[in-house]
């Protein structure tokens, strides 16, 4: 009846320190300078690196063996991110389409939804491990 | 999902058994079988079933639900 625990039946082991990279999310605000100086608006999807923090959740977990407890607390985090992301991102799309109607600057526009759907994947990524960690953590 | 109690705790302790070498046995976490005894998850009928096997108790004896309305 034991089950077989194969090396693939544990979560990842990697090094929590892996978080501090979500600083690189700061990288976003080179895209004011890339703006005024290129019209470049792609740096504003640096935005979207702040997710990285969510190693430092991420890394509590390691090497623990995936059960159907484990499993069933993944799912229920992944769907409590997906649900917060998806309504603010669909609030950010009505904001803007209803602030079209009454600015003529499309850039300015196109500017807030990139960083608005940038920092929302960031914070699905990193509610999905925090809200992980709390499920496992409960007592 | 319906609330239980459970009483695996009084089983494994008469088994002689960690709550350690129970999950080992039917292939979770001590977390997992933990959370059982405290009636906080609600297993699959698998884990269930290898649960009962491994205390020598019938599932029902072992999980016992509240407010069991088909039975009404």
């Amino acid at each position: 009846m034991k089950r077989e625990m194969n090396k693939s039946n544990y979560t990842k082991k990697f090094n929590p320190k892996l978080g501090w990279l979500g600083f690189c999310g700061l990288l976003g605000f080179t895209g004011l300078w890339s703006y005024s100086r290129y019209n470049m608006i792609f740096p504003f999807c640096f935005f979207a690196f702040f997710g990285f923090f969510a190693f430092f959740f991420e890394g509590k977990m390691q090497n623990v063996l995936k059960d159907e407890m484990y499993i069933e607390n993944e799912t229920k985090s992944q769907l409590k991110a997906y649900k917060v992301g998806f309504i603010i991102s669909g609030i950010m799309v009505f904001i803007c389409t209803q602030s079209y109607l009454y600015m003529n600057n499309n850039d300015i526009l196109l500017i807030i939804l990139v960083i608005a759907i940038s920092v929302d994947m960031a914070l699905v990524i990193i509610l999905n491990k925090f809200f992980l960690y709390k499920f496992e953590k409960i007592e | 999902m319906g609330e239980f109690r459970c009483e695996l705790k009084k089983y494994r302790i008469l088994m002689n058994m960690t709550q350690e070498q129970l999950a080992a046995k039917v292939g979770v976490r001590r977390e997992t079988i933990m959370r059982l005894e405290k009636a906080q998850y609600n297993p699959s009928l698998k884990l269930a079933i290898d649960i009962s096997r491994v205390v020598s108790v019938p599932v029902e004896e072992i999980f016992i639900f509240l407010n069991n309305d088909i039975l009404s």
